[in-house]
């Protein structure tokens, strides 16, 4: 597997390997592109992954992603090599182009769409602790709404039953909304309040999270939420580095 | 009574008979509703419109919707009636659901790149919303309104077809169309300068071309041949739903003046 990291802007474009092979074009931190690396990593999708820094993009990348946008999958196999973006529609393309013996959307076109709806409803609990999460000053009530938005995923993981929101296996749902109870827990390091969820109000909920953090593709993909609290304090220094992970 | 009561406050919730029909619960002028009306339409999926007064939503309407917004779209057939919302999601639902008109490309990559301007029109849409909603129009002087239309209009011209689906419109045809039919109210309030330039987006809205035909070694057929939006017009799909731009801009005053008229018609 090729890893680029790439240095940011008047640097020349990677020589990347011609071989016909998947590039996922990424930002190391960014929740978004984790989903596509989890999909990648889940279905065992043979790719190179170039990261991008998102502060200073190269001026190479718009050949890439048309909006500077991450993540992105280039098709170097294919003619004109396209690129994708939007993490859900390359999610939706990937498991489709590449069923496999792991399909992770169900096929059930109902059960589809209300996994989709599902994962929709993460967008209150991350526009509520983005500003906890990146800035020094959030809302006073940032984090009760934060909370409020999380009880309908406790309420769904225990109306469905079962141990992942896919069922016995881990899907896609699961793997979408991943990203942010990774990072969840470095609040626990970057607020005084050493703030962690709720085990009453969140029983069913941290259990999952327990689980699929043993998930494979988790562990393939993941960082320690201290590397996350680590790169989350250079951004409240308002001096994102992304070389942390590194 | 109007032809598209809202339901409002204190209102009772409207009753069907069970005949396994879907409903489909809607604000008459809502772009993001009108995409599943052209859908359903365009699939001919018999559907039960519910009509809500989005300012005092009835008491009911809470249960039906759990964003409490429009559109929602009740199943009937399906144990416990459950309801979806988003309309990119109840859209993708109906296409899976009834393959019978297929709206999207078989190919995944080409679907995929439908989905992505599909989803970069709802970008332009956010940027543009500032002006249908604006108290003082004039204030937005020389914004480039339809910036974020260039791409659609090269994209057109690419594929060479009627239509961005084909021969036939396509969801990504329909997912645009709501707003595309909005824009022609915009010169009611803001003079005919607003209106998309036939110059800049000849392959959307340029004024018909003349096709002269040979057959025979006469001239015979001289066809006009139609831009996206007026083949659009046509389509009985878009017609069923269909408001001009007079009655768009009338709505859009009321809903400017904080008292959205929504049994205007």
């Amino acid at each position: 597997q090729f890893n680029h990291h790439s240095p940011p802007t008047g640097s020349p474009k990677p020589e990347l390997p011609e071989d016909g092979v998947l590039r996922w074009y990424s930002m190391r931190f960014c929740p978004y592109s984790h989903r596509t690396g989890l999909v990648l990593a889940a279905k065992k999708i043979p790719h190179h992954t170039i990261y991008i820094d998102l502060t200073e993009k190269p001026e190479w990348y718009i050949d890439y992603s048309p909006l500077g946008k991450v993540p992105a999958i280039q098709l170097p196999h294919l003619p004109g090599q396209p690129a994708l973006v939007e993490s859900l529609v390359i999610a939706e393309y990937l498991d489709e182009q590449y069923p496999g013996e792991r399909k992770l959307f169900p096929k059930d076109p109902l059960q589809k769409a209300l996994d989709k709806i599902l994962i929709e409803r993460l967008s209150p609990a991350v526009s509520a602790i983005y500003p906890v999460l990146f800035t020094t000053n959030p809302p006073a009530d940032a984090i009760p709404n934060f909370e409020k938005a999380l009880d309908v995923f406790e309420q769904e993981i225990t109306e469905r039953g079962t141990p992942y929101f896919g069922g016995d296996k881990i899907g896609i749902v699961d793997y979408m909304i991943w990203p942010w109870f990774e990072r969840f827990p470095a609040l626990q390091y970057t607020l005084e309040s050493k703030y962690h969820l709720d085990k009453t109000r969140f029983k069913n909920l941290l259990q999952w999270r327990d689980l699929v953090a043993q998930d494979e593709a988790v562990k393939a993909t993941g960082l320690d939420p201290r590397i996350h609290a680590k790169f989350m304090r250079t951004r409240h220094e308002g001096k994102a580095n992304y070389d942390v992970a590194f | 009574m109007s032809e598209t009561e809202h339901f409002t406050v204190g209102s009772a919730k409207p009753v069907f008979p069970d005949d396994g029909i879907m409903k489909l619960y809607s604000m008459r002028f809502c772009p993001y509703a009108h995409r599943v009306h052209l859908v359903l339409d365009a699939k001919k999926v018999p559907h039960h419109d519910v009509y809500i007064n989005l300012k005092e939503k009835p008491e009911w309407f809470r249960e039906v919707s759990s964003s409490t917004k429009v559109p929602a779209l009740e199943l009937a057939r399906e144990p416990g009636n459950p309801v979806l919302i988003e309309s990119l999601i109840i859209c993708d639902y109906l296409e899976e659901k009834y393959p019978q008109v297929p709206l999207y490309p078989k190919d995944p990559l080409k679907k995929a790149q439908d989905k992505i301007l599909v989803e970069r029109f709802g970008q332009f849409i956010s940027a543009i919303y500032k002006l249908l909603l604006h108290d003082n129009p004039a204030e937005l002087g020389n914004t480039d309104l339809y910036a974020g239309l260039d791409i659609y209009e090269e994209e057109l011209k690419l594929r060479g077809t009627d239509y961005f689906g084909g021969e036939s419109p396509g969801m990504l045809d329909y997912m645009i169309w709501p707003w595309c039919e909005r824009f022609g109210g915009l010169k009611y309030e803001l003079g005919d300068g607003v209106d998309l330039d036939p110059a800049r987006f000849g392959t959307l809205v340029g004024i018909g071309t003349v096709k002269k035909i040979i057959f025979g070694f006469k001239l015979v057929y001289i066809l006009i041949q139609l831009k996206w939006r007026d083949l659009m017009m046509q389509d009985p799909a878009v017609k069923v739903f269909y408001l001009d731009g007079e009655t768009h801009a009338k709505y859009m005053k009321t809903r400017r003046a904080g008292n959205a008229d929504y049994n205007m018609l």
